[in-house]
């Protein structure tokens, strides 16, 4: 048993080295630029699949493998660096979520890159050449690599940080780190610094990719499934500790490797999986370090957000005899069955549905100032009890409020860690959350059908054809499309752009702003909800997908597209978003790398979103002489 | 041809306006000294000259070239050092480091360099403490690191926002000492202070600011002989 244990630690030891990597690589690129790069993941794989073609074309041997390795982290940290001087240095004075967004958009540009250079299968790299086999300890085997992994992480990272604390170059990163402004007073050339340190950082992940070869091929889900991990480790560890990166890594990492070393064990007559478990066990590591210290392990809390008041655009407060654009819409919409085809009113449901999922991502997001990154979670869970209520006899009417509750239940609970965090901390958690819930969904095979999902949930007879299916959507979505408006320009609206203007001030008048955000979540978790129980029974059918990252981005893409802090914004954004993903998806293959360009483009060309920019445009006009 | 020269220049932050049609101007191994009330915009007069936060229209000239648009680290590296009002040390480097971080090759045409130890000759307090992090530091200590740090760099010119506030005569008088020898070496100097007492111990000249707007140019004695002025400007 205790040997097995050791084994086991020793396993996740290794595993823990190339996390810390990516996420050293993460927060040093964030201490300096304050972008947090969503691409990291991105490098990560790139490095897997520049080693592998290295290889392929010298062979195997020392050279095949450690060049390898040593030429794919230095190509990657070109590529990082191009990626810096061509889109980050564009970014950095935008606010925090629109360099999410942007970099997310060179995720996908990147995903097909690699599509379109090495194919859709999964890639067998080489093995380290000398170190294939195991040795025995406590009579039982360990990969000799394993070892090699073990040692090399934390060398990795004692180079990096002779690197920052006894050269000229390094001090200047620190001082930039703390405060960029003073070291460009001083003559620190800050743009040159920023594309070495970017590169750096992707350098560090391109490494850990070709290093990660023997324990698993070259894959496509290889970019988002180790930045989902390196978030997790970045919140536990505190965001811009070197030492806080590493520890929380080997915590993280050791903790799954127990997980599943500790496989079935049988519990009061039942039996659980222990290795099945091993992203909620990620969760709850991160939930105690989170109540515990809120900022993680080596973070330092945070300061009060000053919040910039040019990026605050003023919400004028609805006119009401403006009332007629809405109302011409309406009609509209109510008579549009009557005018299109089939095929429209199907992609209009879509853009109802979305435009409501988008309108509750904006609530908390442009009026409460909380970004989330994982607002898909409540979206899947809404349409996966609504699924399974059906499934279980359920009626339409009866599995709808189904899917609602169960999306407010997730949003009390996540909301409760939520409001304990702010800025791009608050935005890894979410995206962790969602992460977690995927799993949950992707590996409870009896409850929720696993990687396939559950099929044939369709809507009573009176709802079966499409034209009615989509009054009723119109119906329920604008009603609750209705009801998030009103609540901006109710108590709830004005308390929450109160603690997302000055916190302080807001607590000092009496507010309780966590009290008050925990509420926004719970709404928009139940409206996002409601979205997915009406998407379920639309599609007919459903699967973890909708519980992806990508899924997550696609709200937030909205939200930003049309304007994060205006009403109307999120709703433009939907219309905007899916008309255009519905007509790029049948031009081309290729459909994420044009999606990740218009991401990158817009978040360049439009930084307060259409809706804003527009807006902007007109106060500008007006308050010209 | 002045060493600095300012004029007609507005500055806004975000839609607020703080400076309206500024003009001065500052010689080689001249001191002058911006005077006027908190919120008068000394401070963002400075940040305007070193490239820093405010959006800028008009013309500020050092030395000839034009340093409206030029990045930051240009402005520095032509020679102007900025000493901010909050002194923004860092903290979590050490004296040396600090001192590091603020070192620029020399321009050509130059050739004495500043080094740390010329520096401590300015700040003796300062050679003790090599090895200290800057979040350790004294209000005094900082300000006399902060400095010395814009030395590092070799200016011709000194940006010097509230240099005195909040610190103890003796430090007081340890930096009016250091900003008599940095004149003597031919270092052009802009301070600002709400002080007089030590506006007249090392500035010759005096600029009065008032809500944005220059209200008064002339000699430091001048001012003083004009009470109403005083009384209108200054008098809290």
């Amino acid at each position: 048993m205790i040997a097995s244990f050791l084994i086991q630690t020793l396993n996740g030891l290794a595993s823990a080295s190339l996390l810390f990597l990516v996420a050293l690589g993460l927060t040093l690129i964030f201490g300096v630029t304050r972008v947090v790069n969503f691409a990291h993941g991105s490098f990560f794989m790139l490095g897997a699949y520049m080693a592998v073609s290295f290889h392929e074309l010298v062979g195997g041997g020392l050279l095949g493998f450690w060049g390898g390795a040593v030429i794919a982290a230095l190509a990657v940290g070109v590529v990082g660096a191009l990626i810096e001087i061509t889109i980050l240095r564009r970014i950095y004075r935008a606010p925090e979520l629109l360099q999410l967004i942007t970099t997310f958009g060179v995720v996908l540009v990147l995903k097909d890159v690699v599509l379109y250079t090495w194919g859709p299968e999964d890639i067998l790299g080489p093995r380290a050449p000398g170190l294939a086999g195991a040795m025995w300890i406590f009579g039982k085997p360990i990969p000799q690599y394993d070892l090699l992994l073990l040692v090399l992480g934390p060398l990795v990272g004692l180079v990096v940080w002779l690197l920052l604390t006894r050269t000229d170059w390094g001090t200047r990163v620190r001082a930039a780190t703390e405060d960029r402004d003073m070291a460009a007073a001083l003559g620190i050339n800050q743009a040159l610094m920023f594309t070495g340190v970017f590169a750096l950082g992707a350098l560090l992940a391109g490494l850990a990719g070709a290093l990660a070869l023997p324990r698993e091929p070259a894959n496509h889900n290889m970019d988002l499934t180790i930045i989902a991990d390196v978030f997790v480790v970045t919140v536990v560890g505190g965001l811009g500790s070197l030492p806080g990166a590493y520890v929380a890594a080997v915590i993280i990492s050791v903790v799954k490797a127990w997980c599943i070393g500790i496989g079935d064990v049988r519990l009061f007559g039942t039996v659980f999986s222990f290795s099945k478990l091993t992203l909620v066990a990620e969760f709850i590591v991160m939930a105690i370090v989170l109540i515990i210290r809120p900022w993680g392990l080596f973070g330092t809390p945070q300061a009060a957000q000053r919040v910039a008041a040019a990026s605050i655009l003023p919400m004028p407060v609805p006119d009401m005899k403006r009332w007629w654009p809405l109302g011409l819409l309406m009609l509209a919409l109510v008579a549009l069955p009557l005018i299109v085809d089939r095929f429209t009113v199907v992609l209009v449901t879509d853009i109802i549905i979305f435009a409501l999922f988008a309108a509750s991502l904006g609530l908390i997001m442009g009026i409460g100032g909380m970004a989330s990154f994982g607002h898909a979670a409540y979206f899947g869970a809404g349409a996966y009890a609504a699924a399974v209520a059906f499934k279980a006899g359920a009626s339409f009417v009866v599995a709808i409020p189904t899917g609602v509750a169960f999306a407010a239940a997730l949003a009390v609970l996540f909301g409760w860690f939520c409001v304990r965090l702010s800025g791009v901390s608050l935005a890894m958690l979410t995206l962790a959350f969602a992460q977690i819930t995927w799993a949950i969904a992707f590996q409870w095979d009896s409850v929720t059908g696993g990687s396939n999902g559950l099929v044939g949930i369709w809507p009573p007879e009176l709802l079966s054809s499409k034209s009615a299916y989509y009054f009723a959507t119109l119906l329920l979505a604008g009603a609750a499309i209705l009801l998030i408006w009103r609540s901006v320009h109710a108590p709830l609206g004005f308390l929450l752009r109160a603690g997302r203007d000055s916190r302080i001030r807001a607590e000092a008048v009496g507010i309780d702003v966590r009290i008050v955000q925990w509420r926004a979540i719970i709404l928009a978790g139940s409206a996002a909800g409601l979205a997915g129980a009406l998407y379920v029974f639309s599609k007919g059918s459903l699967s973890p997908d909708l519980l992806s990252i990508p899924r997550s981005v696609d709200a937030l893409a909205m939200v930003l597209i049309g304007g994060v802090q205006t009403l109307v914004g999120p709703v433009v954004g939907a219309v905007v978003f899916i008309t255009l993903q519905d007509w790029i998806v049948r031009a081309t293959p290729y459909w994420h790398a044009v999606l990740g360009i218009t991401l990158i483009l817009i978040t360049i060309i439009f930084p307060q979103g259409i809706v804003g920019t527009l807006r902007q445009w007109r106060q500008r006009r007006e308050s010209a002489p | 041809m002045s060493l600095l020269e300012v004029r007609d220049l507005d500055a806004w932050y975000g839609r607020a306006q703080i400076l309206f049609g500024v003009s001065l101007t500052v010689e080689a191994g001249d001191a002058a000294v911006l005077i006027g009330r908190n919120g008068a915009g000394k401070s963002t007069l400075m940040k305007c000259i070193i490239g820093l936060e405010a959006e800028r229209r008009g013309v500020i000239r050092f030395d000839g070239t034009d340093l409206i648009g030029a990045p930051t680290h240009n402005i520095a590296r032509r020679g102007i050092g900025y000493v901010p009002e909050d002194r923004r040390i860092f903290m979590d480097l050490t004296v040396d480091e600090n001192l590091r971080v603020g070192r620029l090759p020399l321009r050509e045409g130059e050739s004495v360099s500043w080094t740390p130890e010329a520096a401590f000759e300015l700040f003796p307090p300062l050679a003790a403490i090599r090895e200290r992090k800057g979040g350790q530091m004294s209000g005094g200590e900082q300000q006399m690191l902060t400095i010395a740090r814009a030395l590092m760099g070799n200016p011709r010119f000194l940006l010097l926002d509230e240099p005195s506030e909040g610190l103890a005569p003796v430090i007081v008088e340890v930096i009016a000492g250091a900003i008599a020898k940095l004149k003597a070496r031919g270092v052009g100097l802009l301070l600002s202070e709400q002080n007089l007492h030590f506006a007249r111990a090392v500035a010759d000249r005096a600029f009065v600011l008032d809500r944005g707007r220059i209200r008064f140019a002339g000699t430091l004695a001048e001012l003083d002989a004009d009470a109403a002025l005083k009384e209108q400007y200054l008098s809290i």
